[in-house]
């Protein structure tokens, strides 16, 4: 499975302009249903304004990037509100559909780069604004759909206050406004995205193959039964005996997976259990 | 972040909770089951940081426990005023039984409590009266309440005043019992007040060094020690819960010492009952921790399936049982010796209960979230 990486969903080119900057993303040649930007940190793709717009374009980006599960997405946007200046920046910890009245809550579990608000996903973009609601047209399209691809934790949205009852926005904001706006947060943006990241490594980490799986399934028959018993197996083995190399005890006489399996369970019961904090931690270090 | 079903946003034990995280964004949610149960959680990574929601629960405030688990001669109910634990211990089923890691405080204590009332005063009628052996059910039989079953009961005391609460509601009923289990050393609701006769504070334990790697978060053995021993003081009934026992190649020399450690401090007088559980859960709760958590030592041991759960071999669980009773034995009289208390005995596949323990499994029915 490969390093897990961000995909971020905006509405307007100027959302992804200073983003592909920041994160090395290049626009694909090829013509696709949205715009899209790729590079080694991940993806961004930009779905035009409006929910549905916002979900189909997620559910886009994860095929188009591969569909791999475990992925971060950050919905990357800019909202208006009533009383927060412009400029100000939130996570979302609610987010409500405006026309369902249904609600989502992204977990967040990670030190935030600034405060948390609850969004509330509009039709339009609106002059009169529900106190205390961050106002955007995508966070309601975008997280139930990123939430099937992704879990939950992984998935957040970014908004930026683009607009309140002094500065309203009578007609579309200016690019060089929007654009402004995100490059002022890239550093915010970047440090969420990066904590989010090592989330999704330490998921990763944890459906990774233990140590030999791959080469072994390789080289003798299993049925699906036995590969998960090997699996946990090479899993157990992986946990009591880090250093040893898991095909070592497994000589020529193995013929059939069900010997492997064999082999590696008497290899195990010869290993004492050992339950006892590592070398060098302290006591406290768990506490 | 501090969640709050909208329709106890005034509730007065709410505005208490509240008052403890006066800097905690407040998020209104309809029903907590909004924010507990959606699917695509991840309840390792929201251990990390887990939030509290304040909720009310609308059914099924007392369950029966398990056939087979209990006191003899007793009949075994639990509640819950709270679904997760503040701690971390890698053998417990509440890792990952819910799909969320936050906190639920059913903050409707009130409902609980009539709710025990009615069946106390029930169980009174069944029998014509109660009697010195407790309040009768229709089998005559004292019941007997248990609270650490979906959590800890004391961890969150200072948020939460559960004990505090319900410790006086029970001493309003001396003909039934209440056992509170706990890791915690949050004694103080305890020390406040007078010793209620019918009412146990149990602590779990395992030896120190397994402690120290899969009990993630809770107080030390020896500081669990000295809250008890406060409270032997005051004259309150104790429980001693040994429970999961943890196979490790130096198990008896363990659990010896760890039994060393507890006599010398918490008096056998004070003492209401005694229990040793083996390590125990279903097929399902332990493929879940397991993926949770492969890298822990403690799901590497040798485990065998026997009867829809996940055990060590029963020849090893059997050997762990009877020496760690014997040395046990060597300390306590067998008459407050109760292994129902924690884990079912071989043969019977039960669940078990407690903080901290390899637990029950079925979820209670209806569950209202």
């Amino acid at each position: 499975m490969p390093d897990p990486s961000l995909r971020f969903v905006v509405a307007l080119q100027a959302e992804a302009r200073p983003l592909a900057e920041r994160f090395g993303f290049e626009p694909l040649s090829e013509s696709h249903a949205f715009h899209v930007y790729r590079g080694e940190r991940g993806w961004a793709i930009v779905a035009g304004t409006g929910k549905a717009a916002a979900a189909a374009a997620t559910a886009y980006l994860h095929l188009l990037s591969g569909g791999e599960p475990g992925q971060v997405w950050l919905n990357v946007g800019i909202g208006g509100h009533s009383q927060r200046p412009v400029g100000d920046a939130f996570i979302a910890h609610k987010i409500q559909d405006g026309a369902s009245g249904v609600s989502w809550y992204p977990p967040l579990v990670v030190d935030l780069p600034c405060p948390a608000a609850p969004v509330l996903t509009v039709e339009r973009v609106e002059e009169e604004y529900t106190p205390l609601w961050v106002h955007d047209t995508e966070a309601a399209g975008f997280y139930p759909t990123a939430c099937r691809f992704s879990t939950s934790e992984l998935v957040q949205c970014f908004k930026i206050i683009s607009d309140n009852p002094e500065v309203t926005l009578e007609r579309s904001p200016s690019s060089s406004f929007v654009e402004r706006l995100i490059r002022d947060n890239l550093d915010r943006i970047e440090s969420f995205g990066n904590a989010l990241l090592g989330l999704a490594r330490e998921l990763a980490a944890l459906a990774a193959d233990p140590p030999g799986y791959r080469e072994i399934l390789a080289r003798w028959p299993f049925t699906l039964a036995e590969q998960r018993r090997l699996r946990r197996l090479l899993e157990r083995l992986a946990v009591l005996a880090p250093l040893a190399d898991p095909r070592a005890s497994l000589g020529p006489a193995a013929k059939r997976g069900r010997d492997v399996l064999s082999a590696l369970e008497t290899r195990l019961s010869e290993i004492p259990i050992v339950i006892a904090r590592p070398a060098g931690i302290p006591s406290d270090a768990v506490r | 972040m501090l969640y709050v079903e909208e329709e106890i946003l005034t509730h007065p034990r709410t505005l208490l909770i509240r008052g403890r995280f006066p800097d905690d964004e407040m998020i209104p949610c309809a029903r907590y089951g909004e924010v507990f149960n959606r699917r695509a959680q991840s309840f390792r990574l929201q251990k990390r940081r887990p939030s509290l929601i304040l909720a009310r629960k609308h059914r099924n405030f007392v369950l029966d426990a398990p056939p087979g688990f209990g006191i003899p001669e007793t009949k075994s109910l639990y509640f819950s005023h709270m679904l997760n634990c503040i701690y971390d211990c890698r053998y417990c089923f509440l890792q990952g039984m819910f799909r969320s890691a936050n906190y639920v405080v059913f903050v409707n204590f009130e409902d609980f409590q009539w709710e025990i009332e009615a069946k106390i005063r029930a169980a009174r009628g069944g029998s014509g009266g109660s009697g010195a052996n407790g309040a009768r059910n229709g089998d005559a039989l004292p019941l007997f309440f248990f609270s650490g079953y979906d959590c800890d009961s004391l961890a969150l005391e200072p948020v939460t005043r559960f004990a505090a609460t319900f410790v006086p509601f029970f001493a309003r009923f001396p003909d039934a019992f209440l056992e509170l289990r706990t890791k915690s050393t949050q004694i103080k609701s305890l020390l406040d007040i007078d010793a209620v006769p019918n009412v146990v504070a149990a602590w779990s334990f395992t030896p120190e060094e397994v402690a120290e790697v899969t009990e993630h978060l809770t107080p030390s053995v020896d500081r669990r020690l000295r809250a008890m021993s406060r409270l032997a003081e005051r004259g309150w009934r104790l429980g001693l819960r040994f429970d999961p026992l943890i196979y490790d190649r130096s198990y008896r020399e363990r659990y010896r010492n760890l039994f060393a450690q507890v006599f010398s401090t918490v008096p056998v007088a004070s003492l209401h009952s005694v229990s040793v559980g083996p390590f125990r859960l279903s097929d399902s709760a332990f493929r879940t921790v397991v993926r949770l958590y492969p890298e822990e030592p403690l799901f590497a041991a040798p485990m065998a399936e026997d009867g829809g759960g996940v055990t060590y071999p029963r020849d090893l669980e059997q050997e762990m049982v009877e020496t760690v009773t014997a040395d046990l034995l060597s300390h306590i009289p067998r008459e407050i010796f109760f292994p129902a208390l924690s884990t079912p005995p071989a043969g019977s596949r039960e669940r078990e209960t407690g903080s901290g323990t390899a637990a029950y499994e079925e979820r209670p029915s209806g569950d209202d979230a």
